[in-house]
């Protein structure tokens, strides 16, 4: 958190508020922060939010609370940033995980606050939830994507020297982080298409998240060469009994070599073969991502608008604009019907 | 809730602190064992 804050934090101010216990043992963080933002492009509100919001897309934001002490830090918590003496306009909850108990306790008593404008979103993301055996994982997929995978590998194994691995080399790290971006920018090239994961910043945050991520044993840097040369790169970050996959990355080049499917499949394996129960695929509800699993998982953003007049003003054009999208929508379809 | 500047005592005895942005930065350990105990 503190390299996403230092890449991502300019201009705004830092909030992190620790709760110690009698004991002076830490026992809750709240790790966020107040950024001075435009809404609706003319309302400027003062907005409090989860270190790690936007730009690296962050996910399982929240409090971090000692079990035992769940209900009476986060109430105090809340407490404290809603009735104390911090001024905003908009209290951000963003991109937490719905089944953790954390959440549910903000989400409860925020919802009892009197006297706010709220909103909440829930978000279904894919997840695959893995079994024991690799085989097991493969005979549930689609009867063509097995095809397809079947078909590629023997291709690239016929046509090349194809080689898959992953790094456990520190100074290969950077390396092949970089080749990532490559591969990632000349996948937006060709699609013609913008990416926020190729921009200055987010290359300084990944090449120092990834390092660090390395030497606490959580990084999880997967390759494919073709020839010697890294054609697709996966990356990702294994926490608990979950492979988190952040970004895969392949050279459009070899589309018909489907390098995307074959880089994940054998990440899969290996997840399994390092006994994962989980492979999370972020954030996203991308197609493809439904192609290797039926599973699910569910996020929430709870918002809190301050009940003043601009505070108002910002929920309720956005009400109206939900509601315009909706009934736009619901245009289209009938006439397209 | 006695609050000051920085700190709030609670009345449970739990004490509430704004972290300057290096006790922030010093806190790695401890963030990951609070993690881990979440």
């Amino acid at each position: 958190m503190y390299t996403w804050w230092k890449v991502f934090g300019k201009g705004s101010e830092l909030l992190v508020l620790l709760v110690h216990d009698g004991d002076h043992n830490l026992v809750g963080i709240a790790p966020l922060y107040v950024e001075q933002q435009t809404d609706h492009g003319f309302l400027p509100m003062r907005t409090i939010k989860f270190l790690g919001t936007n730009d690296a897309s962050s996910e399982y934001l929240g409090f971090i609370i000692k079990r035992e002490a769940e209900q009476e830090v986060t109430n105090r918590l809340l407490q404290f940033l809603l009735f104390g003496e911090m001024h905003w306009d908009k209290l951000m909850f963003s991109d937490m995980l719905c089944s953790c108990n954390c959440t549910q306790l903000l989400y409860d008593v925020v919802m009892c606050f009197p006297g706010y404008l709220k909103v909440v979103d829930k978000w279904d993301y894919p997840l695959i939830k893995l079994p024991q055996k690799f085989s097991s994982y493969v005979d549930s997929l689609s009867k063509s994507l097995r095809r397809n995978l079947r078909y590629t590998t023997n291709k690239l194994n016929r046509e090349f020297v194809c080689e898959f691995d992953q790094t456990f080399d520190v100074e290969e790290v950077r390396k092949i982080v970089a080749e990532l971006f490559r591969l990632h920018e000349l996948r937006c090239l060709r699609s013609r298409r913008n990416s926020s994961f190729i921009s200055p910043e987010m290359r300084a945050f990944h090449m120092k998240i990834s390092e660090t991520f390395f030497h606490k044993g959580w990084l999880r840097l997967y390759y494919i060469k073709l020839n010697q040369e890294i054609q697709a790169v996966a990356y990702g970050f294994l926490y608990g009994k979950t492979l988190f996959g952040y970004q895969l990355g392949f050279n459009p080049e070899f589309i018909s070599y489907s390098l995307g499917n074959n880089i994940l499949l054998r990440t899969v394996e290996d997840s399994i073969q390092s006994e994962c129960e989980n492979y999370d695929f972020l954030r996203g509800s991308e197609k493809y991502k439904h192609r290797w699993t039926n599973s699910e998982r569910q996020v929430v953003d709870v918002v809190v608008y301050a009940s003043h007049t601009k505070g108002a003003a910002c929920y309720f054009i956005l009400q109206a604009r939900k509601r315009a999208s909706r009934l736009y929508h619901r245009a289209k379809h009938l006439v397209g019907d | 809730m006695i609050q000051t500047q920085n700190t709030a005592v609670l009345k449970s005895g739990f004490r509430l602190q704004r972290a300057t942005e290096k006790e922030f930065e010093a806190l790695g350990e401890e963030w990951d064992k609070l993690l881990q105990e979440s």
